[in-house]
């Protein structure tokens, strides 16, 4: 028998599952509990408003549709273009090319755990499936993940650039930044502070070289990508607003300081699925370190512990130094700094309170609740890890006896 | 890996996939379903597709949250209030009058908000209705007076009202800032 084959097949069986899970959700939701209209929450049809200027004029509504239509807009306009380009190239009325775009993020949303966690597991199919079951299984980032507003398109595009950066597909990656810039502010934010910390930590090695600009050790997917962001970012908000508001209080959400109260962690991660990828972060972390040379080992552990110390007594500044520590030890380990990155920048600006903003945080745990999925679905791949390396010592072992 | 053991971490995913699945989906789906929730009754959207065909495009309305948002999407028209007040002009403002326009109990006070902010017409439902701070009832008998408000159309419990420019039998002195 061809156990690979099977294996394989068994493995397409489970992506496509997690996948169907998902999409199951979010039909339901469409089609079984909005039927007759789409989902109103979060600002929903007022983005199907702005879509619906952009089909009747075939321009952005510059000027807000709500409080009197008297305010120019701040919104970015990759979804409602989105969702127009589907109406129109599609031939589908608005409400149902509303729909079309949910379902495919649900898809999407799968699919880019999936790879994420594949890449992060070494290529590990299994992996990648349980993430996505874990991701569909999250309350916040369905509720949010899913809807038919930016913040969808937004926890999408997150897994996927952050996949390009780990494949090192540079193009893709920087494709996903310049989406992210022109269609969900904190998405940005979770992912340019993602790239940012990767970028400096990967190369805290070689600080030397990089101060006598010899740059050729640089990766250059992560800083491609954050700097387009930043930069396309930069741009719609000066359209926006010209050279006078060029600071934070202009931010929409930092402006109103919107969803600001203090996220207690423990509570959060003592939840399914979530207990699952926190799990999976102490494993990763814990398999990871094993194999890193002294005395970075003893800094990751200590930092591991640390940042464990600060969520159990909802305290940031172990939390914020565990995190910086085990990003410091991890600092010449490529994936595993990244994963780590990702988690960190989700978990800073869950925390941002403790930094003195105060703005969005529960809003960043739908972002972070993706970084736990990926995380959480790693366990398969380092028990098999675990199994195959205990058989090998096994097989070893008789071998030895037979001698 | 070698296959066997390949082929047990596959079955694996596969028990935990299809077995989390099938627990999590009543979980989950019970969670989502207020979020995934149209909240606008079946005949505001009807009242809406009305407005879309009968009234001109881009006129300002007042209604309640959702009503509002989704008059934009579907009448193509301006309104009151809505989800995206970070950075709006005087968001906090508009909710307060807004909401305070709703619950008034007199027409005339209604009429003044109105007037005061230039919305032509208001937008109604007999549920509870989200105007500016948590879902609050509205005394809707007040769009019966003919002297501030004149009826449009009705699609069951939905109904819209034009505000009239000048109270029947008075002369107006508050002009709209509009």
């Amino acid at each position: 028998m061809n156990f690979e084959k099977l294996a394989a097949v068994v493995e397409l069986l489970a992506v496509v599952a997690a996948l169907a899970f998902g999409l199951a959700i979010a039909v339901d939701g469409h089609f079984n509990t909005a039927s007759y209209y789409p989902p109103t929450f979060d600002n929903a049809m007022l983005w199907a408003g702005r879509a619906r200027v952009i089909l009747d004029t075939g321009h952005y509504a510059e000027m807000e549709l709500v409080f009197g239509g008297v305010t120019k807009t701040y919104h970015v306009p990759f979804w409602p273009a989105l969702a127009a380009g589907f109406s129109s190239l599609g031939g589908v009325n608005l409400y149902w090319a509303v729909r079309l775009v949910s379902l495919l993020q649900a898809v999407l949303l799968g699919l880019g755990v999936y790879l994420a966690a594949k890449a992060f597991s070494g290529g590990s199919r299994p992996a990648g499936a349980v993430a996505a079951l874990l991701a569909f299984s999250s309350f916040n980032l369905m509720a949010w993940g899913t809807r038919n507003t930016p913040i969808s398109w937004g926890v999408v595009l997150i897994p996927f650039g952050v996949w390009a950066v780990a494949t090192r597909k540079t193009h893709f990656a920087v494709l996903a930044g310049l989406s992210l810039a022109l269609d969900h502010q904190p998405s940005l934010l979770v992912f340019v502070l993602t790239l940012l910390l990767y970028a400096i930590f990967s190369n805290l090695s070689r600080l030397r070289e990089l101060l006598s600009l010899r740059l050729s050790g640089v990766e250059l997917a992560p800083i491609a990508a954050g700097i387009t962001a930043f930069f396309a970012y930069i741009v719609w908000h000066v359209r926006q607003t010209g050279l006078s508001c060029l600071n934070f209080s202009c931010l929409p959400q930092a402006a109103a300081r919107e969803f600001g109260k203090p996220i207690a962690l423990n509570e959060f991660l003592a939840k399914l699925p979530e207990l699952v990828g926190a799990l999976g972060v102490i494993a990763v972390a814990l398999w990871w370190l094993r194999s890193a040379r002294e005395p970075n080992r003893t800094a990751g552990a200590f930092g591991l512990l640390a940042a464990v110390v600060g969520i159990v007594f909802s305290s940031a500044p172990p939390l914020f130094l565990g995190l910086f520590m085990l990003l410091y030890a991890l600092r010449d380990c490529r994936d595993e700094l990244l994963l780590f990155a990702w988690l960190a920048a989700c978990i800073l600006l869950v925390k941002n309170d403790a930094l003195g903003a105060g703005v969005f945080t529960e809003r960043f745990l739908t972002h972070f609740g993706e970084a736990l999925a990926v995380a959480g679905g790693m366990l398969l791949a380092l028990a098999a890890k675990v199994a195959s390396g205990w058989r090998a010592r096994k097989s070893s072992g008789y071998a030895s006896a037979l001698l | 890996m070698e296959g066997k053991l390949r082929l047990i971490v596959a079955l694996v995913a596969l028990a935990i996939v299809v077995g989390g699945a099938f627990a999590f989906f009543p979980i989950i789906n019970g969670s989502l379903a207020p979020w995934y929730g149209p909240v606008v009754a079946e005949d505001e959207v009807q009242l809406a597709l009305w407005v879309d065909g009968n009234l001109p495009h881009g006129t300002l309305f007042a209604a309640d949250l959702f009503a509002c948002e989704m008059l934009t999407a579907t009448a193509r028209v301006v309104c009151s209030v809505g989800g995206a007040w970070e950075l709006a002009d005087r968001a906090n403002q508009r909710f307060f009058d807004n909401e305070k326009a709703f619950i008034a109990e007199s027409p005339r006070e209604a009429w003044d908000i109105f007037r005061e902010y230039g919305v032509k017409y208001a937008f109604t439902s007999s549920r509870k209705g989200f105007y500016g701070y948590g879902y609050k009832d509205a005394p809707l008998e007040k769009f019966a007076d003919g002297n501030y408000f004149e009826f449009v159309r009705a699609v069951g419990s939905a109904r819209v009202y034009r505000v009239k420019e000048k109270v029947s039998g008075e002369e107006v002195s508050r002009m709209s800032v509009s």
